[in-house]
């Protein structure tokens, strides 16, 4: 076989990946295109977003940071995506699970890594609870689960706000913001110089347990069916609609988690206004990830150094942050276009069959 | 007589709030008319409320304001169309990464124009005129109710019946319909499926691009990021509620406008905001679950129906 050969035949064993490679470097090259008409600075904004993540320890660690909510929001989305369903709630119960921790954490007491662990289990539960108001219409009633979730994620940020406003919040601070958690309900920090807490393990924790539950346990063999084939799930006496709300159940308890973990690690205090918008990174990185849990730290990762690099841009030069959004919706899409470069597969897998017709 | 102001003043605003859930609701039921699921009216909204109020300012002209609205937001749509119809892309996953796409942009085109993330207030944007009715005007409760609005919310009752002659009596409107109803059907006697539903798209584009225009140009008089607040979902929710019929969405929509007028009016007393502003939403969703069931049920009462009329021969 020559060279040319076994090149091609890698291409097209890979090709998902190189695809997906593609739709990211379409996406930022199209931005970087507009950025380079409207900024004065065009290779400052380069330099901030591909090597200014990397420059101090500091800077570094706001990826890491930044990545631990991320990824439990990419979990969340894994479970609603491995059952086929738009549950969008993760932003909702990510707040909400914030409003649920400060209240633990300000009015329980409990010696600690009990106290944030049971604060983090209870939030978790309330994410759960929130996200299977969408997933229950949607299958008892066939309620479109995007508008319902979007509307849920809405009441959420109004009551989140209502209690922090009228309740937890610190009237003598100037902002709305609930005093700081005692030390021992907080996670400690645990590199110098940044602000990594002890969340990351629970996340690996997290990530494994999800792994587990989705590929190695007879129910997540069941959720994936239920969501894949529902058809077929039903026919061999599967339980589906039992399997579709609780793996989003299990998505909202991961996304609340996340909440919980965020607002004890990095914050220290609630004072959430509005979404943080960690939901969209996160279906963003359980597409990437084509719905695998064990992936998504490595995407959380690529998605948080975009994200680091934005927020370095927006501070050193005259373009915001917003654009990395924009990139992020592009590669969405682009990645979901499954006609983009299906042409150039398909002349590849060809021209492959017709080099092996040639060696016979 | 406060009663009577005070209704007045709740419908007046109902009316008012109207309007960008009609411009929504109708142009989503063209998509769906056409069998799709276009579930970015939200976004395409947000962009032509920016590009409106961005253009009317460099321009000071209310024409180049509106063209730059409609064809922004026709522009959005269409390539929504275009990634999911013909590139293959899932509509939904679309649809949501196009409103995040909207969200991100607007705040990045209005930053580098005024340097600001919130809003346009520093551009002197237009805004369309009110219009006093002669006749309706002296009225005295229906006058303080129906006259006075915006230009463009008596477009909004306008474009209701357009859109409704448009597709019941129009030959486009039937080739959307007949694309909608069967694909194959409609291909088979040689109509361009997806050239009429990407044709559906822009049309969608840009009757929702008028909803964004009033926001900024005529609700507000300028552009702030958070303005379209869910109404591109509402409305959506009102078209899917009143299953795509022009005349019941419309009405619909104004019920879910008096929801969103009666906690607007509700705010201006000394109440927690918060519940009040929750209220739309949580509206919206009890409608979805309370149309749903009652459908359910009509759908189990005809399937008795049938199961009897099949019995009472034999």
């Amino acid at each position: 076989m020559s060279f040319a050969d076994t090149m091609r035949k890698n291409i097209i064993k890979y090709f998902e990946a190189i695809r997906v490679a593609f739709a990211v470097l379409l996406a930022i090259g199209m931005i970087m295109i507009v950025i380079f008409f409207v900024s004065d600075q065009p290779m400052d904004v380069l330099y901030w977003l591909v090597i200014g993540p990397v420059t101090t320890l500091r800077r570094f660690g706001t990826i890491i940071e930044l990545l631990i909510p991320l990824a439990f929001c990419g979990l969340g989305m894994c479970m609603m995506f491995q059952v086929n369903r738009f549950n969008l709630s993760c932003d909702g119960a990510f707040f909400i699970a914030g409003s649920a921790t400060a209240i633990l954490a300000l009015y329980l007491d409990l010696p600690p890594v009990i106290f944030p662990a049971l604060i983090i289990a209870v939030s978790a539960l309330v994410g759960g609870c929130v996200t299977v108001i969408p997933a229950y219409i949607n299958e008892k009633y066939k309620a479109h689960i995007v508008v319902s979730s979007i509307m849920l994620n809405y009441v959420l940020l109004y009551l989140g706000r209502f209690l922090l406003i009228h309740w937890l919040k610190d009237p003598t601070f100037s902002y709305n913001g609930t005093p700081f958690f005692p030390e021992h309900a907080l996670l400690t920090r645990i590199v110098k110089g940044t602000r990594i807490h002890t969340g990351i393990f629970i996340l690996v924790l997290a990530v494994i347990l999800t792994w587990l539950l989705v590929y190695k346990t007879k129910i997540g063999y069941n959720m994936r069916y239920s969501g894949q084939n529902a058809e077929f799930a039903r026919y061999v006496g599967i339980d589906t609609k039992k399997y579709i709300l609780s793996a989003q159940f299990i998505g909202g308890m991961l996304a609340g988690m996340g909440g919980a973990i965020e607002c004890m690690g990095i914050y220290q205090q609630l004072n959430w206004e509005v979404h943080l918008g960690y939901g969209f990174d996160g279906m963003l990185i359980a597409i990437i990830a084509k719905n695998n849990p064990a992936v998504v730290p490595i995407v959380a990762f690529i998605i948080s150094y975009l994200r680091a690099g934005g927020d370095l841009v927006n501070r050193m030069t005259d373009v915001p942050t917003e654009f990395v959004s924009v990139i992020q919706s592009l590669v969405v899409i682009f990645i979901a276009a499954r006609a983009l470069l299906a042409p150039v597969r398909h002349r590849l897998l060809i021209r492959d069959s017709m080099a092996e017709k040639g060696a016979n | 007589m406060f009663t009577m102001r005070f209704l007045a003043s709740l419908l007046f605003s109902t009316v008012r709030l109207s309007t960008p859930l009609i411009f929504s609701s109708m142009g989503g039921l063209i998509t769906r008319k056409s069998g799709s699921n276009n579930i970015a009216l939200e976004g395409t909204m947000l962009i032509s409320a920016m590009s409106g109020a961005v253009c009317s300012a460099y321009s000071q002209s209310l024409v180049v304001g509106l063209l730059g609205a409609v064809l922004s937001g026709l522009l959005i749509s269409v390539f929504m169309g275009f990634m999911s119809l013909k590139m293959q892309a899932d509509m939904t996953l679309t649809g949501i990464s196009v409103n995040r796409l909207s969200d991100g942009l607007t705040i990045f085109i209005i930053f580098l124009l005024v340097g600001d993330k919130g809003t346009t207030i520093k551009l002197p944007s237009l805004t369309f005129p009110t219009v006093s009715i002669p006749v309706i005007r002296e009225i005295p409760f229906v006058g303080d109710v129906l006259s006075g609005h915006n230009l463009l919310t008596y477009f909004a009752f306008a474009v209701v019946l357009g859109v409704w002659f448009l597709i019941y009596k129009t030959p486009l409107g039937l080739k959307i319909r007949a694309v909608g109803e069967s694909e194959k059907a409609a291909e088979s006697v040689g109509i361009n499926v997806i050239g009429i539903k990407i044709l559906a798209f822009a049309l969608t584009g840009a009757i929702c691009s008028l909803g964004g225009a009033y926001m900024s140009m005529g609700y507000l008089s300028w552009f702030s990021a958070s303005m379209i607040a869910g109404r591109g979902f509402i409305g959506m929710s009102a078209m899917n509620l009143s299953n795509a019929r022009p005349f019941r969405t419309m009405f619909v929509a104004i019920m879910f406008a008096g929801v969103d007028a009666l906690s607007m009016t509700l705010q201006t007393l000394n109440l927690p905001p918060e519940p009040l502003q929750m209220l739309p939403y949580l509206v919206t969703i009890i409608a979805l679950v309370v149309v749903a069931r009652h459908d359910m049920k009509q759908e189990e009462l005809k399937k008795k129906e049938l199961a009897m009329a099949k019995k009472e021969p034999a």
